[in-house]
């Protein structure tokens, strides 16, 4: 069964007052186009020189515009909205860093746990258009890529998961699906690790009550 | 609930400004519409700091202090550098005045050679724009005082 894909109000401010945009789930394929790898901040990164780390961190800021075009809309005439260029992702200014947070957490990238959560609940007026014929093009592009090294073992990882294969994830699943199989599967391995602590009886056990 | 639209996010992100009579002459105009540009681009217009600075440099500081920090021994570094070196630092930080200002002129379009020949008649569009983009405080007017000194002698 297809699960419906995720929307929901991104609201900035804009020349002082606010405006609400629409962020949607898309492909995981698409979503990481131009991701860099390794990811900036990560073990890895940190195990670069200075200038691999500062090409890494600009790449990091290009994905951030991309990933704005890419799931970001803004309603043109009457209900249909189509996606922001990257002109007027530039033209968001200080307030390009909050769309992005906005963004990630509406996704489910950034929890309320984590440090620049953000996240509308208010809800989305109904009969939304959204249309953009200009993205096929890309779109296709990037499902057809292999991703990088480390990406690739998180998709096998999480594809492992689900019993499917990597490419179905690839290029079916929405990206907010991706991140909560991910997270779901460091929720396990967490519960699991804290057993092995306490010296007590795996997890499965702890979850229906049995502990040592 | 404020939906955005295109047409409202176009015109509270795009400022036009007054030119000083030079620019005016030589753009034969009497303003242009500059629009907003991220701190995430503005950065990286920046040259690549030399290793030599940096070198040594903690990275855990406050931002502000970081940034003394940082200027502190830019300048040091500059008092040293080979001529070559030097030269090549600061024309490529002055070129970031001229580079921000071709991305975020709307109207005229201008490319970063075009902006660079409006020489120092760049400078107060390009405070004007780093204002409107919140990158730097705008100034405010100075409250008119009374005249001091030998005028207010006299």
């Amino acid at each position: 069964m297809k699960t419906p894909r995720l929307k929901f109000p991104l609201t900035l401010e804009i020349g002082g007052e606010p405006m609400t945009f629409i962020g949607r789930d898309m492909l995981v394929g698409w979503f990481f186009q131009g991701f860099p790898d390794p990811m900036p901040l990560t073990d890895c990164w940190k195990r670069e020189g200075p200038e691999k780390r500062r090409e890494l961190a600009v790449a990091m800021e290009a994905w951030h515009d991309q990933l704005l075009c890419r799931g970001v809309w803004i309603p043109t005439e009457g209900s249909t909205c189509r996606r922001l260029t990257p002109e007027l992702v530039q033209r968001l200014g200080d307030q390009r860093d909050r769309a992005v947070r906005q963004y990630l957490s509406g996704l489910g990238w950034v929890t309320p746990d984590d440090k620049g959560h953000e996240l509308s609940l208010e809800p989305l007026p109904r009969g939304l258009r959204f249309d953009d014929p200009m993205a096929d093009a890309e779109r296709r592009g990037a499902l057809t890529r292999i991703p990088s090294k480390n990406l690739l073992a998180a998709l096998t990882f999480v594809a492992d998961r689900a019993r499917t294969a990597p490419h179905v994830v690839w290029r079916r699943w929405g990206i907010s699906e991706f991140i909560w199989t991910w997270r779901a599967r460091n929720a396990e391995k967490e519960a699991s690790q804290r057993a092995v602590v306490r010296g007590a009886l795996p997890a499965e056990f702890a979850e229906i009550g049995i502990e040592a | 609930m404020t939906l955005a639209s295109l047409n409202g996010l176009m015109h509270a992100t795009q400022t036009e400004v007054e030119l000083t009579s030079a620019a005016s002459a030589l753009l034969s105009r009497k303003s242009v519409i500059l629009r907003k540009i991220p701190a995430s681009t503005f950065r990286a217009l920046f040259p690549i700091v030399p290793r030599e600075i940096l070198e040594g440099l903690p990275v855990d500081l406050p931002a502000a202090e970081f940034n003394a920090r940082l200027r502190e021994r830019e300048l040091a570094w500059l008092e040293t550098a080979p001529g070559a070196e030097r030269r090549r630092y600061r024309v490529e930080l002055e070129a970031v005045k001229f580079a921000a200002l071709a991305i975020a002129l709307v109207e005229p379009r201008m490319t970063e050679d075009e902006v660079e020949r409006l020489g120092d008649e760049a400078a107060p569009l390009y405070l004007r724009l780093l204002a409107f983009s919140n990158l730097i405080e705008e100034r405010k007017p100075e409250p008119e005082t009374q005249a001091v000194g030998e005028d207010a002698a006299a």
